[in-house]
């Protein structure tokens, strides 16, 4: 399965965000049901969409179009190694925070745990912003991978690969941490 | 000429039918020349069925169905006021002088009148449709719409979002623009938030929220609970059905009256009088705002939007008309509201725009609509494990390999469900169905079952036997058989909590170990917002929590829990400000 080619998009890893909605927005205007194409058609667009959407996916595509595929238990660029820890702390604090209030008896020791949540959402936010400083450096490597070849480069590009998997997951957690505050603090509608 | 298709906004209170001609969408007025067609129905005792105004006349001398919409793809026990209902096979039954009719058949007369007004007008024969339903309507829901057009002689081609189909109405001006929108939908009944990123003549959703039983019902009946508990005439229930209806279109008159003026009077013949003045309505309103908000907010979240990328908050529906309601959306979007779309009609021309897309009249537009509830199945130990998840852009798939647990093993029932929580009990059940296995030793049988979410956010699902390749649709039963089980569940579980009520010692443990949480909160609590108190709360604090000591020490049930109540009670306030104060540093 050719990503690139579904989406109609250019085989390059240096890509924008912009560049790949336009993409997906013509493919998808001419694939739609509602514009002659199926049910089925528009799923595959999307799909490809949303693997090239991501700096990782955008890489096992490319090596997918070699027919080579990213082994998952390779090397991880050490810098990324470092962070497990510190992010790992940084989701319990909050999952702790959360039990805390699931447990919480009166509405107002919950009420005291929420007056917390504003400092640990900081903290959230600080490991986020280096987590994405992390990334802007894995992704400076694209446009050499792109100068050198794909199938030159196809090692560095697996490790690199697995970094950003790692930095991927990560930002949906900690994203997924922050929304989690969220909805404790506003309630309401579930 | 391609074949034309309506489109149709069938709403709680009242419904509109609208068609594109010549690139403009003209809604299509009634024998009586009104654009809107209440959503009333009046049954005979030989059978007579009426419609919209003609139904609305008889209010007060004969029963009228109305609001039916919210009990739509619904289960009884899922809905507030059960006055003249009841449930058979898990499907809710009205009583009519012209015997018992569900939901989707009272929809059905709706939609049927409809129909007929759009071929009057248009002076052909219709036998399609767009309609229109909440974005917040699960697969049930949605499905139980999609029925009643059917059973009304109407092929429905597309089942579209209520505030998506505004927004098409917004943007089909502006296509060139690249924006994001918010629409704010408030109506009779349902109330909807979403936001759209418009780019060029795609129409995407990003997310969406709301609360399919939230609307301007909801605000009549506060304002007829709160004037008959001041006449001392409490608890509607002990009133009949032509009586509620009548003190429901009293509360309806006096809420549209103070969206104009400041006071207003609530009248019941021969019992008294109540004056409203606008600060009590918007004191009322509270609880509801505070809902609104907190949807606004999730959508916000998770449509990854930050208030500065909006382009505007678009309001529609009948309740946005309400003051209160527009100030608090323009607290929320930090915007004034755009309020170009006529409220009640933008949802209609929207659905007819849809229709122009689907027939081939409006080219180079494209809606891509998104599930609004997260779909998964149950898995061992009754947790909800999520497959697709809310705010996927629809159409969409997902698949999972379900297995034979132990040797032999001839099928496997699977509950589908739809909603965020993770105990799978805690979410709505949409149905139930059996994988069979071929005979093989345990885990030797594979069935992948795909799920597929179509444009009109309806589900289907497919099972692929791995060895043959062969493909069946599996029918998603209804789940009553199972709310018989859970039903029985609940009443057991709750027989049991009763028994232990008996027990002193349970009783006075739990409220001990409140009493204990409670204590040091308060104090702490007090240090941090107390400056928020006056003189006399702090008393009713201080009061309130000696007691709970001086009832810890006679170590006796009843009065320790009636004083950890009190103290929960008497520092409500200051929970309130904790949080307020809290949640205003997030934003």
């Amino acid at each position: 399965m050719n990503f690139f080619e579904i989406l109609g998009a250019p085989r390059r890893l240096v890509i924008s965000g912009e560049e790949l909605e336009r993409c997906f927005d013509e493919r998808g205007k001419r694939k739609h049901p509602d514009a002659g194409g199926s049910d089925e058609e528009f799923s595959s667009v999307r799909e490809a969409y949303e693997h090239l959407k991501l700096p990782s996916g955008r890489i096992r595509a490319a090596l997918e179009t070699l027919g080579s595929e990213v082994d998952s238990r390779g090397a991880i660029p050490a810098e990324v190694m470092e962070h497990f820890s510190s992010v790992a702390t940084v989701l319990e604090g909050v999952n702790d925070v959360l039990r805390e209030r699931a447990e919480s008896r009166s509405v107002l020791s919950r009420a005291l745990i929420d007056a917390k949540i504003p400092v640990i959402k900081q903290g959230l936010e600080e490991i986020l912003s280096e987590v994405l400083r992390l990334e802007d450096g894995l992704l400076e490597s694209f446009s050499e991978f792109d100068e050198k070849g794909w199938r030159e480069s196809a090692l560095a590009m697996a490790e690199v690969a697995r970094g950003l998997a790692f930095i991927e997951k990560w930002k949906s957690q900690l994203q997924g941490a922050t929304g989690k505050l969220f909805e404790a603090l506003l309630g309401g509608a579930s | 000429m391609s074949e034309v298709i309506i489109g149709i906004d069938l709403g709680t209170t009242q419904s509109a039918v609208a068609v594109m001609d010549s690139g403009f969408s003209i809604l299509l007025a009634n024998s009586e020349g009104e654009s809107l067609t209440p959503s009333a129905v009046w049954y005979g005792p030989k059978g007579e069925v009426e419609v919209g105004s003609k139904a609305l006349r008889r209010k007060g001398i004969s029963p009228v169905v109305t609001s039916v919409k919210s009990l739509m793809g619904r289960r009884l026990d899922e809905v507030a006021d059960q006055t003249g209902l009841a449930e058979e096979n898990g499907i809710i039954q009205l009583k009519t002088p012209a015997g018992v009719k569900t939901p989707e058949e009272v929809s059905c007369e709706i939609l049927r009148e409809l129909k007929a007004i759009a071929e009057l007008r248009l002076e052909a024969k219709v036998s399609k449709a767009v309609i229109t339903v909440p974005a917040y309507f699960n697969d049930g829901q949605r499905a139980a719409t999609k029925k009643a057009g059917e059973r009304a002689g109407l092929e429905v081609v597309r089942i579209v979002s209520e505030p998506t189909a505004a927004a098409l109405s917004y943007g089909l001006n502006r296509l060139d623009d690249s924006v994001k929108i918010a629409v704010f939908d408030l109506g009779g009944g349902t109330f909807d938030v979403s936001i759209l990123e418009m780019r060029e003549g795609v129409f995407e959703v990003l997310a969406t929220a709301g609360d399919t039983s939230l609307g301007g019902d909801d605000f009549d009946l506060m304002i007829v609970k709160d004037s008959l508990k001041e006449l001392g005439l409490e608890g509607v229930d002990q009133f009949n059905e032509l009586e509620r209806a009548s003190y429901e279109a009293e509360g309806r008159r006096v809420k549209h009256l103070l969206s104009d003026s400041d006071e207003a009077t609530f009248r019941i013949p021969f019992k008294g009088e109540v004056k409203w003045t606008r600060s009590r309505f918007e004191n009322g309103m509270k609880m509801f705002l505070d809902v609104m908000e907190s949807c606004c907010r999730r959508a916000l979240l998770d449509a990854q939007v930050s208030l500065d990328d909006l382009e505007t908050v678009l309001m529609v529906g009948g309740s946005s008309r309400i003051p209160i309601v527009r100030g608090r959306v323009e607290e929320v979007f930090q915007k004034e509201p755009d309020l170009s779309q006529h409220p009640d009609e933008a949802i209609a021309r929207g659905a007819s725009i849809q229709a122009g897309i689907l027939s081939g009249a409006i080219r180079e537009v494209v809606l891509l609509d998104v599930t609004p509830l997260s779909l998964g199945v149950e898995t061992m130990g009754g947790l909800m494990n999520v497959l697709i998840s809310r705010n996927t852009t629809i159409p969409c798939k997902a698949g999972e390999m379900f297995t034979n647990a132990v040797d032999q093993q001839e099928k496997m029932r699977v509950r589908v469900l739809q909603g965020e929580r993770e105990l799978a009990k805690d979410n709505w059940e949409l149905g139930a169905f059996e994988v069979n296995f071929r005979p093989a030793s345990k885990g030797q049988a594979r069935v992948g079952v795909e799920f597929r979410i179509d444009a009109n956010g309806i589900l289907t699902v497919l099972a692929r036997d791995v060895e043959t390749g062969l493909d069946t649709v599996i029918e998603v039963g209804s789940a009553a058989v199972d709310v018989t089980e859970a039903r029985v569940e609940k009443m057991v579980s709750e027989s049991v909590e009763h028994a232990f009520e008996d027990m002193n010692a349970r009783v006075f443990e739990e409220a001990r170990l409140k009493a204990e949480e409670l204590l040091p909160a308060v104090d702490l609590a007090i240090t941090q917002a107390g400056e928020f108190l006056n003189e006399e709360e702090l008393k009713e604090i201080a009061n309130a929590q000696r007691d709970v000591k001086i009832a810890l020490d006679g170590g006796n049930a009843p009065p320790l829990k009636e004083a950890v109540e009190k103290l929960d009670a008497a520092t409500e306030t200051l929970a309130a400000e904790l949080v307020a104060k809290a949640t205003k540093s997030l934003f």
